[in-house]
């Protein structure tokens, strides 16, 4: 199981038969559903990646972080 | 080829760019001129498609600024998909464990003395290594190292959370009890973001609307005003989009926006611009999801901001985020994006999108206190004023559009003021100074958002750039 983004890059909404097509995913849950174009899913990549591909117009990403930018030095290790 | 595919016909073209498709498809196995830049096209797969070209790397810059809304792709050659061999790798050191010895370090601030709480401070014994002790001083101004048999410290750093210059000490002997002292910032001091950019007129950006895409932004900092903004982190407000926990973002905020005046306050470099705050860190988290960071950039370009800035980076690259700058770019809003802080490492993504318009962190000898961390900034490339140089932590590559002053650079900070450095402020240098030029481009301002008008402002951004002489894989098209 992994956090994945599911991007519309289409015209428009998210297609409903899309979105219920994706839903059908077994073992998927969505944990965010808030934006208009995007859901943020916790879903086994290797059901999901398939019918991604099999749609039209969408994008997966796997969900990942960056740090919060900082120049500061710091020790690797305590002498 | 186009941003958005692989024809430039369709919803994103222009008519000067299927123009310029077609010339280069007419020019196979030719050589073009444009401006300075020389291109071989050596294949095209139609009148209006991708070309496969051939041009010297010291000029990819100057090309994307004549066509911003095409994507330069460098060709990669892909390997047979074979199981890789096994290799020895190098032997694990192991370090020899030495009687403790513990020192307390009491930070002081110069003008009177009183104990600097919160300062970051870092003893190395041997820097090389990356060997020595680190800790917060507490209310007192202490703080206890364990420093192992040490007698000296090679380099001591002390980083305060604000109203002081950092301090960086070399070859300092050790006692039981050792004292340094800060010294205090002065809002009127001449940083590298005042020497280039000089004091803003009142209203200067008036009329551009800016997104920080970032920790969020103090909305209580009296030189601060946040128009608004959004909360993209899941499970959190969606509305607490101020500062939650770290300086970063209200410090990216008030190199652009700040209205205060020195002595009392600090001013950004157009304090007229319409601010608002996008916060993609979750409260006191230290790391940003790509889907907040998505969303964030969605609801930006939604609320019609012009200019997005992003000091922030080093994930691996994903299509989500780079299909949500690429719909930015669609809508008219341009994504400024600092290049990363990995000391001369490649260009992080998201700033190595074609997207993005990347930004390197420059400095200037002169314009930090000597003693303070910056001096470990200076580094080669200078230009050629002899006094500016690439900052030592910035990143550089091919995909740099253009460079920004980011060391020591003086801002707003939850609850006062600091200086900090990094390309995340050489990033809103530049989006500051886009800002002040916008402004006085109602015209361009007024075009119907759309990818020909995010190219227009792309266009005068990179156009009002002059080369300072560290060359192009550090400074892009230069210093705005």
């Amino acid at each position: 199981m992994g956090r994945y983004i599911l991007r519309f890059v289409g015209k428009g909404p998210m297609p409903t038969a899309d979105l219920e097509q994706l839903r059908s995913v077994p073992g998927m849950n969505v944990l965010d559903a808030s934006s208009p174009k995007m859901l943020l899913v916790l879903a086994p990549g290797e059901r999901l990646r398939p019918v991604v591909k099999s749609l039209h117009d969408w994008v997966l990403a796997e969900e990942t972080t960056v740090p919060l930018p900082d120049v500061r030095v710091k020790v690797r290790a305590v002498k | 080829m186009p941003l958005r595919g692989m024809s430039a016909r369709g919803l994103t073209s222009t008519e000067s760019r299927v123009r310029f498709l077609e010339k280069l498809h007419r020019s196979v196995r030719t050589e073009t001129s444009m401006s300075a830049v020389k291109v071989r096209v050596l294949d095209s797969v139609r009148p209006d498609g991708p070309k496969l070209v051939e041009l010297p790397s010291d000029t990819v810059s100057a090309f994307r600024a004549l066509q911003p809304g095409l994507r330069l792709v460098p060709v990669v050659y892909y390997y047979p998909a074979l199981e890789p061999h096994v290799r020895i790798r190098e032997g694990v050191r192991r370090t020899k464990t030495k009687q403790a010895r513990k020192l307390t370090l009491r930070v002081l601030s110069s003008p009177d003395g009183t104990a600097v709480a919160g300062a970051f401070v870092v003893a190395f014994t041997d820097f090389e290594e990356g060997l020595g002790a680190q800790g917060t001083t507490n209310r007192r101004g202490e703080v206890g190292l364990e420093l192992g048999g040490a007698t000296r410290l090679e380099r001591l750093y002390v980083y305060p959370a604000k109203g002081f210059w950092s301090l960086l000490k070399k070859n300092v002997k050790l006692s039981a009890r050792l004292e340094v002292h800060l010294r205090a910032v002065e809002l009127g001091f001449t940083d590298c973001v005042r020497h280039f950019y000089g004091k803003a007129e009142d209203g200067s950006g008036s009329g551009v609307r800016v997104g920080v895409v970032d920790s969020g932004v103090s909305v209580t900092h009296p030189d601060l005003r946040v128009d608004g903004g959004f909360n993209s982190v899941v499970g959190e407000d969606p509305d607490d989009f101020g500062d939650a926990g770290s300086e970063h973002g209200t410090h990216v905020a008030g190199i652009i926006a700040a209205r205060g005046t020195p002595p009392a306050g600090i001013r950004g470099i157009a304090p007229g611009v319409t601010l608002r705050s996008y916060r993609v860190f979750g409260r006191n988290a230290d790391r940003a999801s790509n889907y907040s960071i998505v969303k964030a950039i969605d609801r930006a370009v939604a609320d019609r901001c012009d200019l997005i800035n992003m000091s922030l980076g080093g994930g691996p690259s994903d299509d989500a985020t780079r299909s949500a700058m690429e719909e930015a770019r669609a809508q008219g809003a341009v994504v400024i994006v600092a290049a990363g802080n990995d000391g001369r490492g490649p260009v992080s993504f998201p700033a190595s999108d074609q997207a993005a318009i990347a930004v390197s962190a420059m400095g200037r000898k002169g314009t930090f206190p000597s003693g303070t961390t910056e001096a470990s900034d200076v580094k080669t490339p200078f230009g050629r004023d002899r006094k500016n140089f690439v900052a030592a932590f910035s990143n550089v590559g091919a995909e740099i559009d253009l460079t920004g002053p980011g060391v020591g650079v003086l801002s707003t900070v939850p609850g006062g003021y600091a200086p900090l450095s990094g390309t995340s402020m050489a990033c809103p240098a530049v989006v500051g100074v886009t800002a002040r030029r916008l402004s006085r481009k109602p015209d361009l301002l007024g075009i119907a958002r759309g990818e020909g008008r995010s190219d227009a402002i792309i266009r005068l951004l990179l156009e009002g750039a002059r080369p300072l002489g560290f060359g192009p894989r550090f400074e892009g098209q230069g210093l705005p």
